[in-house]
């Protein structure tokens, strides 16, 4: 009796919460996968039963092909870099430095700005003509560039300003990780006679990778999730040379309003998130120590 | 094990080191004989950590040389001085297995696997290690990783080990245990060692000359034996010993010196008091504790704080006056102006005579 109480209290605590994640989140979720199997909804005609056919159309829409290409390749180049840049800056700022709380603030800023201000900073670089990139290379005598107008380089672009915004807010993760580290490990490797190198590679280096870890996981999610600012600077053009996935997404279902074609991606986007995530945990695995 | 390094030996000349306004070690010269077990001892905050680091090279000199063996290795780094340390914390690599641990210096100075695997293989029996290799430091007991530091100190054969405090995570009976280890192996490799402590005990009953400190300077070096029985400092008296020494103003037996009195603490151990009827020593009991073999009198004696060691249960009430006398050889006579120890035994001696 009173134990069944007791299960009936801690219900009633959890409820609040669930309410709220089940509403907004899980409910969601399989909705979109149950549309996925649907028609869109038009006018007077409802929405039918379509079976595999969103998935059909999916397979053979060059454009999903396209920005899937787009957005590993924006992967492949956003996470190393900006989690070396953010390991780098955050040895840097962790040593004894004149000024080291500003130089760590001025690192940390980009974290603290919205994507959409980020955007607009960087069209003050690269405005072709008079943005700051064409002004330097004015006064060096190059010529004018115009980096997000052109398919080959657009991408590359937003993947700068993706790297800017990113490595100051992994290196927050990874100054936290490293201030933990006792000194007395650093100060044994010296009397052992480990060089600095050596000292980084055999010593600090395994004792970050939980932070590596935690890092990386977010650095996926956020190149699937972070599309923010390409609506500032391209628009996904030119010819969805710099379009993402998710980005893909809100045109097809709130542009083109094919809500169903969108819950398709939808569903791709999340199996893919999905997939990614349980591969790190389990490359990772071995080779994480916790404390 | 094999290839006994042979100790060398360290000097320290002129050494000071300083934080900002604070000076830590005021110009300390040092001499630690090749192959010896010298323990520097202080209260916390004396500086003898700091001259362990410096030593280590962990550490740089605001002025002075440190010397290893005949090398100036002031501007050298920790890797190049030829030496291995113990860390209060024994410092184990969390991440690397306790064979890793142990040879990570080997590994680091490119030596061949076969060899490391040699010498592996004779650290590990050497501190029974070996059911223990494969596991990570967080699976061992503190005295498990104790060893794994002693292992990775001993294992580079290096001719200097520095050890900072290396036993003050353990419980008392394992203490006990590794400081009879500790002194083993460093008779048995004949390495120069340099061991901190703040505890008495450990210094005493393990090393071949003991440097006391205080305040960022060294009260005397000597032997336990002379640190004893030979103070060279009013400090050094009532720092060794449990209970320490008893040290009264001269002035309180001022009738008996005459005006020499002025200026000098005169001091005897607790030990050192025998009740005799004809004693000079007037002093009455203030309470008592009973330790077993013994019975430690709290005692007032011409207004100053007075201990007895007397044996037995000596079954003395509050309130009674006890006449105390202390032999000649057992009276220390210190001059507060100079701080220095006066031998001068005729000085002492008008105490010994009776009157009455």
């Amino acid at each position: 009796m009173l134990r069944t109480r007791g299960w009936i209290e801690a219900w009633l605590l959890l409820v609040p919460g669930f309410v709220f994640l089940i509403a907004f989140t899980h409910v969601p979720a399989l909705v979109t996968i149950w549309n996925s199997f649907f028609t869109t909804p038009r006018g007077r005609r409802p929405a039918r039963w379509a079976g595999l056919e969103n998935y059909e159309t999916l397979l053979s829409d060059p454009t999903f092909w396209k920005v899937l290409k787009n957005n590993a390749l924006y992967a492949a180049g956003t996470i190393p870099l900006s989690i070396g840049i953010a390991l780098v800056m955050a040895l840097w700022v962790n040593r004894q430095l004149a000024g080291r709380g500003l130089v760590r603030m001025a690192y940390f800023t980009p974290t603290v700005l919205p994507m959409i201000a980020v955007a607009n900073i960087w069209m003050f670089f690269y405005t072709p003509g008079f943005g700051l990139i064409d002004q330097i290379g004015a006064a060096l005598g190059l010529g004018q560039t115009n980096i997000l107008g052109s398919a080959d380089t657009a991408l590359w672009g937003v993947m700068v300003v993706t790297i800017w915004k990113e490595a100051g807010f992994f290196m927050i993760f990874y100054l936290a990780a490293l201030q933990t580290i006792p000194p007395s490990l650093v100060e044994a490797a010296r009397i052992e006679g480990a060089g600095g190198w050596t000292i980084f590679r055999r010593i600090t280096l395994p004792l970050l990778m939980p932070t590596t870890l935690f890092v990386s996981i977010n650095a996926v999610v956020n190149s699937f999730r972070m599309v923010d600012h390409i609506f500032i600077l391209t628009g996904g053009g030119p010819d969805n040379a710099s379009s993402l996935l998710l980005f893909y997404i809100y045109e097809v279902a709130f542009r083109f309003w094919d809500t169903a074609y969108g819950a398709t991606l939808t569903v791709v986007l999340l199996a893919f998130l999905m997939i990614l995530a349980i591969g790190q945990f389990v490359l990772f695995d071995r080779r994480v120590h916790y404390r | 094990m094999t290839g006994v390094s042979k100790g060398q030996a360290i000097r320290l000349e002129g050494v000071s080191k300083r934080w900002g306004e604070t000076l830590t070690l005021d110009a300390i010269d040092l001499e630690i004989p090749a192959g010896s077990f010298t323990a520097i001892l202080g209260p916390s905050g004396c500086g003898k950590s700091t001259t362990l680091r410096i030593i280590a090279g962990l550490e740089a000199v605001s002025a002075g040389r440190v010397f290893v063996g005949d090398r100036d290795v002031t501007q050298q780094g920790p890797g190049q001085r030829g030496l291995s340390m113990v860390f209060q914390s024994y410092a184990l690599f969390p991440h690397l297995t306790v064979a890793e641990n142990i040879v990570f210096g080997l590994k680091v100075a490119r030596l061949p696997r076969r060899e490391r695997l040699k010498r592996l293989a004779e650290v590990a029996e050497l501190l029974e290690l070996a059911p223990f290799l494969n596991r990570k430091p967080a699976a061992l007991s503190g005295g498990q990783q104790q060893r794994v530091a002693l292992g990775r100190a001993v294992i580079s054969q290096r001719p200097v080990c520095l050890m900072d405090e290396p036993l003050s995570n353990l419980d008392a009976r394992l203490r006990d245990e590794m400081r009879r280890e500790i002194r083993r192996l460093q008779q048995a490799l004949g390495f120069t060692m340099v061991y901190v402590t703040h505890d008495q005990t450990e210094a005493i009953t393990m090393a071949d000359q003991v440097v006391l400190m205080n305040k960022g300077r060294i009260e005397q070096v000597a032997s336990p034996r002379d640190l004893y029985l030979r103070p060279a400092t009013c400090f050094v008296a009532g720092f060794i010993g449990t209970p320490p020494m008893n040290l009264l103003n001269g002035a309180a037996f001022g009738s008996r010196f005459g005006p020499a009195a002025e200026g000098v603490r005169i001091g005897f151990r607790p030990e050192a008091l025998r009740q005799d009827p004809m004693g000079w020593i007037d002093a009455s009991v203030i309470g008592s504790e009973f330790l077993g073999s013994d019975t430690l009198v709290e005692l007032r004696c011409a207004g100053e704080g007075l201990l007895a060691k007397l044996p037995g249960n000596a079954g003395v009430a509050p309130g009674q006056t006890l006449r105390f006398s202390v032999q000649p050889q057992d009276i220390h006579v210190f001059d507060l102006r100079t701080n220095t120890r006066l031998e001068d035994a005729s000085f002492a001696l008008p105490l010994t005579k009776v009157t009455r």
